[in-house]
């Protein structure tokens, strides 16, 4: 510690009153080489000369801007990398989904229980939905989808 | 005027507390004393015929520092067995009112000069006085325990808070404790009266 004497008063012959504090010696510099010694008779240009690359706040500003850029370049590439392995590439067709299963019809189980001979319902005909369809008269259920129109939206979720 | 003797107190012409510090002033008629040759009877005037000697030539300057703290002070004069460290490039070169000088006084201006006299004494390891001369009066500023130890402790956060590498200047050290002196209790009392300075 650094011993620092003020006078408080002051007279003709010379000062007395002494006012002391103490003051913290030199630590090392920021920026500067460890070990450096510090000179206290430096003049006062050299203090105020350039300031060393290494610490200097144009260098720390120029850091957290790549790291920010690498951050989202990351972000970025991840979401792309995501994009493609579950959708495709952009220009390539969707994938094609699987048709479900055509529904069955009816099942005898769900006529009425009171049966001719004839296995026919009792006293009316049998309903229509009991009946196969035909195949033009079926559900419009393609076995394969049509082609997705240019601009529709791509399936996000894959089929099993 | 009549000059003291060795023994005598100095005819300081009025005294008051300004933030933690007890100011004494001296007025003078600059007509007149910007007219000696002699520096110390000149520019301090209150030490006239006094054995005060100038360490370095007139208006050479010499670099002191106390750890982080680096002063170029406009003057420093060994007296005695200790060293007056004078300021007087500072102000704003205006007359100040013997009535009114204590609207006038400026404390950026006393706590540069007690920053001054701290790097000196630092160095020197001599007791220090510090002086300040405007245009038409001398302050001598002794300082109580709550302003130096304000202005000893916070040397290295001025530092960091302008982002100095090597060093801080008075001038930043009295900046950043003025208003940390202001808030301390029972010096507000005393700022009141002492506005930072003049418009």
């Amino acid at each position: 510690m650094i011993h620092v004497q003020i006078a408080s008063q002051l007279t003709a012959q010379g000062v007395s009153g002494v006012r002391w504090v103490l003051v913290e010696p030199v630590d090392a510099p920021l920026g500067a080489e460890p070990g450096a010694p510090a000179d206290p008779t430096a003049p006062p240009a050299a203090a105020a000369g350039p300031a060393p690359q290494t610490g200097s706040p144009a260098a720390g500003a120029l850091q957290l801007g790549a790291l920010k850029l690498a951050a989202v370049g990351l972000g970025l590439g991840a979401a792309l990398w995501t994009a493609h392995v579950q959708v495709g590439p952009p220009d390539a067709p969707p994938t094609a989904p699987v048709a479900p299963a055509a529904p069955a019809p009816a099942t005898p189980q769900a006529l009425p229980a009171h049966q001719d001979s004839h296995g026919a319902p009792a006293g009316s005909a049998p309903p229509a939905q009991a009946r196969p369809l035909p195949p033009a008269t079926a559900p419009d259920r393609p076995a394969t989808p049509a082609p997705a129109a240019s601009g529709g939206l791509p399936r996000l979720t894959a089929s099993l | 005027m009549t000059h003291p003797s060795p023994t005598e107190p100095l005819p300081w012409h009025d005294e008051a507390d300004v933030l933690g510090v007890r100011v004494r002033v001296f007025f003078f008629d600059p007509a007149e004393v910007d007219a000696r040759a002699e520096f110390v009877a000149r520019q301090v005037p209150i030490l006239r015929q006094s054995g005060a000697r100038l360490l370095f030539p007139e208006g050479q300057r010499q670099g002191y520092r106390a750890g982080l703290l680096l002063a170029l002070p406009d003057a420093v004069l060994a007296h005695g067995d200790g060293l007056l460290c004078l300021s007087y490039k500072g102000g704003d070169g205006r007359l100040v009112e013997p009535s009114q000088w204590r609207a006038q006084f400026r404390v950026d201006v006393m706590l540069q000069c007690i920053a001054n006299a701290m790097a000196v004494a630092g160095q020197r390891q001599q007791p220090t006085a510090a002086l300040w001369r405007g245009t038409n009066l001398l302050c001598q500023f002794d300082p109580g325990v709550a302003a130096l130890e304000c202005l000893a402790t916070h040397i290295g956060a001025a530092r960091h808070y302008w982002r100095e590498l090597q060093s801080v200047s008075p001038a930043q050290l009295a900046a950043f404790c003025e208003p940390r002196l202001r808030a301390l209790p029972g010096l507000a009392d005393s700022a009141a009266s002492a506005p930072t300075a003049a418009a």
